[in-house]
């Protein structure tokens, strides 16, 4: 008798903006990370929204990985792993 | 007479390898001797100019460039971007304390180079004295219990670059200045030998 566990994927949101290298690389990591557990993401352009931009233009990328936890700025692999459990 | 029939010719042989790589090397030893000041200036102002373009780069559409100067700075640089300049809402390729850091270093070197190399150097607490602004700014920012701002950045990174030139540089100067340097064939010719090795030269 196989058991499948249903477990609801990790909500993922991405401050991102154009033309922002470090937020290209948190995006590759992001991919990465998708290889190995499955999570739900939204990407917000910060431009988009004058309110976000104000908050977000001197921080992107930033990651909110589940309620709780942000990841910002030069965002490490590792971190990024810790945050989904996978280290 | 004929252990010295036997040395003789190996004798020849070395010293006529030897002078063609001893010749390069002094010529490059000769070039760094004079050029030291002026390739360091070069380097530091190419690593400022680097720094300072990414964000025009991007501005003018040349991101994949842009990119990669940006990737290549991080070997110098943390690059957080809470602590970097924006230019045209692009963030430059140092932050805030690293750019004050090479650009002082690379006026400081240009002064430097501009005087002659004759620049007068500072003392070792003197020296202390400019570094420790941004020691105290960096250690108590990096435990967290307290945060810096981009004026605190900038003036004690700029603190930090010339006081590091100041002391620095004259002194290598004064080192090389004191330094003789080597001539050009070190190897002695035996009295007996002297005649015949110019014959076969």
């Amino acid at each position: 008798m196989n058991k499948t566990k249903e477990t609801t994927p990790v909500q993922v949101t991405f401050y991102t903006k154009a033309g922002c290298h470090l937020c290209d690389e948190a995006r590759d990591m992001l991919d990465d990370i998708a290889a190995l557990t499955s999570y739900e993401l939204t990407e917000i352009d910060i431009r988009a929204n004058p309110k976000i931009f104000e908050q977000y233009r001197y921080r992107i990328p930033v990651i909110f990985v589940g309620p709780d936890t942000i990841l910002e700025g030069r965002i490490e692999f590792r971190e990024l792993a810790k945050a989904f459990h996978l280290r | 007479m004929a252990v010295q029939q036997q040395i003789q010719p190996s004798y020849t042989q070395y010293t006529g390898r030897r002078s063609k790589l001893s010749t390069l090397g002094y010529r490059i030893g000769e070039f760094i001797y004079e050029y030291w000041a002026t390739m360091l200036t070069v380097a530091l102002g190419l690593l400022v100019l680097a720094a300072i373009s990414v964000p025009f780069l991007s501005y003018l559409g040349l991101d994949w460039l842009s990119k990669q100067i940006f990737y290549a700075l991080h070997t110098v640089c943390a690059q957080i971007p809470a602590h970097s300049f924006y230019v045209f809402g692009h963030q430059l390729g140092m932050c805030a304390r690293n750019l004050s850091i090479y650009s002082s270093m690379f006026v400081g070197c240009l002064i430097f180079v501009l005087s002659g190399k004759r620049m007068k150097g500072i003392p070792w607490w003197f020296w202390l004295l400019l570094i420790l602004p941004m020691a105290i700014d960096g250690t108590t920012q990096m435990f967290g219990w307290r945060e810096s701002t981009w004026e605190l950045r900038v003036i004690t990174g700029v603190l930090f670059g010339l006081g590091n030139v100041w002391f620095a540089l004259p002194l290598v100067q004064k080192t090389l200045l004191e330094t003789p340097m080597q001539p050009r064939i070190s190897i002695p010719l035996p009295p007996q030998q002297a005649d015949t090795s110019t014959e076969t030269a």
